[in-house]
């Protein structure tokens, strides 16, 4: 898939993720803005793979800073793209204290997982491939392994209250 | 893969797990469809906290970490109340096996006010001074011989002696227990026949004299030795000898009436009513040979108490 292609499909889900959270104005603005970062600042990117975890990343911290902006200025709806700033990659202290309280609920949340997830996602943290952790954990089949890990990834998203980050629901 | 298959790499994407292949089959279809593509989006927090090696670290040691067990937090006390359980057990069952078989339990029981006479293990000690006596009866105090209450002997009100009035002029230490004064109208002894022995020694009669009530009745006693100026003073019971003239001093706490049995003969020795804190010689006899000489006290606060209502003793004199 050419890079074109890939940030054409981009925008357009982009659009249609950010227009369920903001004003569809927001969002066709906000995914302006992604696909302009990604085409400045990372044009030797041309990978879906490399292009997509960017611009879901950088997605993301203009999401929060937009919503962080809203509440301050008591604005809940609409949001001018004039207010709308670029994404600050760097951490902040609110960053910071949103990540603290996400790793302390992940680690509460899976102290509470059974024997199996918990080895699979130790497995996963030391970097192991499916693949790899079909051998170790002796599954017959690396299908066995995907839903396992399905399974074990929807029990911690419910046990974290159904969303990675807290208090956003 | 299909869509089933491929929503099944989404936790594979914030962990880093996905090969290539992998990754290019989630985000290609992820392009295609707004649901996998919001699934991925929401992932992407958890993707960037992972990517943060502290924050992975504490997530790891965390899953070191053994689960508590749901009986965990109870194997503690669970212990303890097992220990003492067992410690009860124990208790129950050696108080069991120590209670005599076939005992049936006292769960009540009355009893009668039976008074305690402590033995004389120990001459009882003097009293701080002479006791007045009748002009008639020379006085020596010496080391009380035996006493049935370590009460000091009062001193006899009024004079008191008209006991031994009709005997030999011969002194006598106090004898029984009793902080109250008392007339002096004791009643008179009657003395029945002579003593049998005449060399009599004191001996430690603690199983003799161990008998029941005369703590009761604060009866006290003493062994009066008459010395070479004819006065009577207390004697030593280990240093009696055969020739020694000898007479016993009662005293009582509270009235009754005293009687003296020599054991031997049988012969009653003396009998007579006494007054609070007054005291009572016996008359004098010289005790020839040496030798034990029992003698059988019975005091009663009527002259017609049962036995179960008399303090009844021995007195054991051993003469050299």
């Amino acid at each position: 898939m050419e890079r074109e292609e890939v940030l054409a499909r981009l925008r357009e889900r982009i659009v249609a993720f950010a227009a369920f959270r903001l004003s569809k104005d927001a969002a066709e603005d906000l995914a302006q803005e992604v696909l302009v970062l990604l085409h400045e600042k990372y044009a030797h990117l041309e990978r879906a793979e490399d292009l997509l975890p960017l611009s879901l990343q950088i997605l993301r911290f203009k999401i929060a800073s937009l919503r962080r902006k809203a509440i301050r200025r008591g604005e809940f709806s609409q949001v001018s793209i004039d207010d709308i700033p670029l994404p600050d990659l760097d951490s902040n202290p609110e960053e910071y204290m949103e990540r603290k309280e996400m790793l302390e609920q992940l680690t509460r949340a899976v102290g509470r997982l059974g024997e199996r997830c918990r080895q699979l996602i130790r497995l996963k943290l030391h970097g192991r491939s499916f693949a790899e952790i079909q051998k170790i954990m002796g599954a017959g089949s690396l299908n066995t392994v995907y839903t396992w890990d399905h399974r074990c990834r929807k029990n911690l998203l419910e046990l974290m209250g159904g969303h990675w980050e807290p208090g956003k629901r | 893969m299909n869509r089933e298959e491929i929503e099944k790499l989404l936790g594979g994407y914030a962990t880093g797990t996905l090969t290539s292949e992998e990754q290019q089959a989630l985000f290609e279809a992820a392009l295609g469809d707004q649901e996998l593509f919001d699934e991925l989006a929401h992932e992407q927090s958890l993707r960037d906290l992972l990517s943060d090696p502290a924050a992975r670290a504490q997530l790891l040691a965390s899953l070191d970490e053994r689960p508590a067990r749901w009986y965990g937090r109870w194997w503690r006390p669970l212990t303890v109340a097992a220990a003492m359980a067992g410690v009860s057990l124990v208790a129950i069952y050696v108080t069991r096996r120590s209670a005599p078989a076939g005992q049936p339990a006292t769960v009540a029981e009355v009893r009668l006010p039976a008074p305690v006479v402590r033995a004389p293990e120990a001459p009882a000690p003097a009293p701080p001074e002479p006791q007045p006596e009748p002009k008639s009866e020379a006085r020596k105090t010496a080391r009380p011989t035996t006493a049935l209450s370590v009460a000091p002997a009062p001193r006899p009100a009024g004079g008191g002696g008209n006991a031994t009035g009709s005997l030999s002029g011969v002194p006598a230490t106090g004898i029984a227990a009793g902080a109250k004064a008392a007339g002096s109208d004791a009643a008179a002894p009657q003395f029945g026949a002579q003593l049998g022995a005449q060399s009599m020694r004191m001996a430690r009669p603690a199983q003799e004299a161990a008998a029941p009530a005369a703590a009761h009745f604060g009866l006290r006693y003493s062994i009066l030795r008459q010395a070479p100026g004819d006065e009577f003073a207390e004697a030593d019971p280990g240093q009696l000898q055969a020739g020694d003239t000898i007479r016993l001093r009662f005293e009582a706490a509270d009235p009754g009436y005293l009687t003296i049995v020599d054991s031997a003969g049988s012969q009653v020795v003396a009998s007579a009513r006494l007054e609070a804190a007054q005291r009572f010689d016996t008359p004098p006899w010289k005790a020839g040979q040496p030798g034990r000489q029992d003698f059988l006290v019975r005091f009663s606060r009527d002259p017609g108490s049962p036995a179960s209502q008399q303090a009844t003793f021995t007195i054991t004199l051993n003469f050299r």
